[in-house]
This record gives C-alpha cells, sequence and structure tokens, in this order.
C-alpha cells in the first residue's frame, strides 16, 4: 500500500517507536504514580522523561504543564470546556476541524455559551481582521487552527496570540496538522494552550496527545478520578499535570511517543518540512496540469503560508469515489469531509467532499508517481 | 548517612525535584509517602543525602512547591 493519509494518522511509525511501546509493554507494565516499587518508579519516570521531551520540544519551559490526553480531540475539549462559564463567547476559525466545533455547538446547545467563526482571509491581516471582527465583551477565548485539516492552509497563530491578548484572553491554539511540521515555541508565540496529536505528526502511537499550557488561567476538569496524589482528599488536585490525568495513563503510547519526538529531533522540523512540501508541490504542479481535475489548495501563492498537505476533486466524480478507485489501486488517502464541515462550507465542497493527500518523513518519489499515474489514470476516465 | 526527605505534592513533581537536584550533583531519589501533609493521603517525596547545599531554594527556583522536610538516617 502506498500511504497518503498522513494528515489522518502517520503510517509507518518509526522502528524506534515500534520497539519503545514493546519494550514500555513489557518492562513497565506498572502504574505510574501509583505505587511505590521498583517497576512503578520505572514506568514514572518514563512518563516524566516524555513529558521533559516534549516542554523541550515545544519550549515549554514546564514538564509539569505537558498534559497527556489520548488525542488532540481530548486535549481541545479540556480546554474549551475548562475554560466556558455560564454566558461566555468563543471565536474560533472557519476552517477548524469538528474537534473544536462540535464541543463548542455542545456548550451552545446546553446553553452555557455561544460562539462564532471567524472569516479567514488571503493575507494575515485581513485573517486577524476576521476575527478581530468577531470579539464581544464576553468572549473567552480565540480558538484556531494552525492549518486547515483539509487544505493545509496555516493560519497566523502568533498575530492572533498578540490580539488575544490585547484583549485579555487566552489563546488556543490547534496544532493537529502542525505539531512536528512547523517549529513553535510555546513561550515565544504568545500561545496560552496548545493542543496536538502525538500519532501524527510527532509520529507517535494513536491514543496518544497533549495538552500543554502555557497560562494562568484555570481549566475545570472534564473529568476526576484517582491521581496517585493526595488520595484523602475528595477534591480534585489543583496542580497540573495531575488535576487533568484522572486514571491510568497510557504507559507504552506514552513512551512511544517520545520515541517518534526524539526521531522528528533527529530529521529535524525544517527539514521534515522542507522535504514534504517539495513533494506536495511536485503532487500540487502535477494535479494542476490534469484534465478533470481541480486543486483546491495553491502551495505557490504569494501571500499564503501552508502546512503540507492538499485537497482536489476529479469533475464529475464524488471525493468518496475517487478515494475507493485509488484504493483499489493500493493507494491510501482520505476522501469526504475530513471531519471539518465548517471548512468545506468555507471553500464551498460540502457537496462532493475533496480527496486529501499527505506525505511522511517516509514518502518517496516512487510513492508521489504512483499517485499521479493513478489520479491521472481515473480523472481521464471521468 | 543522613538523608532529606523533601515532601512534594505529586510523582511529576518529585520527578522534577530529583531532575533539578541531579543536575546540581546533587544524588536524589524518589519514594511514595504515606501523607504530604496530614490526611491528605498518598504522596511523593525526594530523599537527598546528605545534601550540603539549600535544596529548598534550588527546588523554589523551579516552581517547586515544598509541602514539608525531614531528615532521616
Amino acid at each position: 500500500m502506498i500511504y497518503f493519509d498522513n494528515a489522518a494518522t502517520t503510517y509507518p511509525k518509526p522502528r524506534a517507536v515500534r520497539e519503545t511501546v514493546s519494550r514500555a509493554l513489557t518492562q513497565l507494565g506498572a502504574n505510574p504514580g501509583r505505587g511505590g516499587h521498583e517497576m512503578a518508579y520505572a514506568a514514572a519516570e518514563e512518563i516524566y522523561g516524555v513529558r521533559t521531551a516534549l516542554s523541550q520540544f515545544f519550549d515549554l519551559g514546564a514538564p509539569e504543564n505537558v498534559i497527556f490526553t489520548k488525542n488532540c480531540t481530548e486535549a481541545l475539549n479540556l480546554v474549551i470546556k475548562g475554560l466556558a462559564r455560564p454566558g461566555c463567547h468563543f471565536v474560533c476559525s472557519d476552517l477548524e476541524h469538528n474537534a473544536v466545533t462540535r464541543p463548542l455547538e455542545t456548550l451552545k446547545q446546553r446553553g452555557v455559551c455561544t460562539w462564532e467563526a471567524a472569516c479567514t482571509g488571503e493575507t494575515e491581516e485581513k485573517t486577524v481582521a476576521g476575527f478581530q471582527a468577531c470579539i464581544r465583551k464576553n468572549t473567552a477565548a480565540i480558538i484556531c487552527t494552525g492549518a486547515s485539516n483539509v487544505f493545509g492552509k496555516a493560519l497566523p497563530l502568533e498575530k492572533l496570540a498578540a490580539l488575544a491578548h490585547a484583549h485579555g484572553i487566552p489563546f488556543v491554539a490547534d496544532l493537529a496538522q502542525t505539531a512536528g511540521i512547523l517549529p513553535l515555541s510555546m513561550r515565544k508565540s504568545g500561545i496560552d494552550f496548545a493542543c496536538a496529536p502525538g500519532h501524527k505528526g510527532l509520529y507517535g502511537p494513536m491514543g496518544t496527545g497533549v495538552l500543554l499550557c502555557n497560562s494562568t488561567a484555570r481549566l475545570e476538569t472534564l473529568m476526576e478520578g484517582g491521581t496517585g496524589n493526595l488520595s484523602a482528599q475528595l477534591t480534585q488536585p489543583e496542580n497540573y499535570p495531575e488535576r487533568l490525568e484522572s486514571g491510568t495513563l497510557n504507559v507504552p503510547g506514552i513512551a512511544g511517543l517520545g520515541a517518534g519526538v526524539r526521531t522528528v529531533q533527529q530529521n529535524g522540523v525544517s527539514e521534515i518540512y522542507a522535504h514534504e512540501m517539495h513533494i506536495m508541490r511536485r503532487i500540487a504542479e502535477a494535479l494542476s496540469q490534469m484534465p478533470n481535475v481541480r486543486l483546491y489548495t495553491a502551495l505557490d501563492s504569494p501571500t499564503e503560508r501552508f502546512a503540507p498537505l492538499l485537497s482536489f476533486t476529479i469533475r464529475g466524480m464524488h471525493s468518496e469515489e475517487v478515494g475507493a478507485a485509488l484504493a483499489r489501486r493500493g493507494i491510501a488517502v482520505r476522501a469526504g469531509l475530513h471531519c471539518a464541515a465548517l471548512a468545506h462550507q468555507t471553500y464551498g465542497t460540502t457537496a462532493s467532499g475533496t480527496v486529501r493527500v499527505c506525505p511522511s518523513i517516509f514518502t518517496k518519489e516512487q510513492d508521489v508517481k504512483s499517485l499521479l499515474n493513478s489520479v491521472f489514470q481515473i480523472a481521464k476516465k471521468a | 548517612m543522613q538523608k532529606l526527605l523533601i515532601q512534594v505534592g505529586s510523582v511529576t513533581y518529585a520527578m522534577k525535584a530529583k531532575s533539578v537536584l541531579q543536575r546540581h550533583g546533587l544524588h536524589a531519589s524518589v519514594i511514595k509517602t504515606a501523607n504530604p501533609k496530614k490526611n491528605e493521603g498518598c504522596g511523593y517525596s525526594v530523599s537527598v543525602e546528605n545534601p550540603q547545599v539549600n535544596v529548598a531554594a534550588l527546588l523554589q527556583r523551579e516552581n517547586i512547591d515544598i509541602l514539608g522536610t525531614k531528615w532521616a538516617t
């Protein structure tokens, strides 16, 4: 199989990740932060080591503010619902994933808060102005994706963080498509809360994610329970990370995530980005010249930045038909709405959906040739 | 040899404290503790062998809350 569905989950995983997960399963089989025996300490040491690695990778400066979650969606729910107060209002972009819009809409339908989507523009200034126009007196936070998971368009996180701070509210970044791809310093960017999947650009196993907290804004808990500390109290501990990490942690997954982060560091974030953008430009250029193919990601735009992924459609075919035809040829892509209805509304692609292509560090020239040849054959018959 | 037991709020802070102390050349280990504070239940401490420096100051500089200290042999 030729795999271009890396925006959903990167595959394959680096050997170091697979070996680390296996080692954790065989040698770290005890609950970290619970027991007082050798294996429990070893598991806790492993977990703390990965917190430290992630804190350094994102320049957070506080390993204890790295919260492990089961994915980026859980991290976003922790922040959105943790910041929500009765009568408040949120602003997000018009390119958000359902991981942002569904928690917001759920809060709205429960009568807790309201929300609106700011229009993104073809320049960063227009995008910031779009957000500015949505801010109200009761806005509790701005939430924004680092890059659209459908079209790849990157958004100006640092400028939006500055806008949020000018209004005295926190800024939340969804790094689902940019963690491990675009460099980020939490301390320099001004991002207050960042949510990232472990299983995409950080090359960890599925079932891993992180919330990075760079703010004193108090998050109410989504879930309470055993944390291994202050156990005589009925109330949830205040300190991070335990406050937001009730229950047994995914030790093998987190250990694997640590190995994934090391792999990304060894390859270099800038080098990974350059490799993947080279591939995407090559694919975009070829697709743009194919009959019946419509490309939605303008990687050569002088005013827009992109994460290394793109969307296209073939005239007369639903995206799912194209995805199925590619699958029959052994090529894995993602078709449909990509759990991002708002982004498809913005681009006018709701009816057909799009076919999304995303490479990884393992994508080779031959994979690109196979993809392009298959799309050409399918489009020719359309 | 005397050991200083530093009680902290969680295993994460115990691991952080251990890391900070090791960076300063001190031999430290994490141990489970019954009651960091009276009636609070489970917690963790860091044990430091015969420290010759102000350990509390080192940890506080790294934003580690110390719930209590005691000497043990």
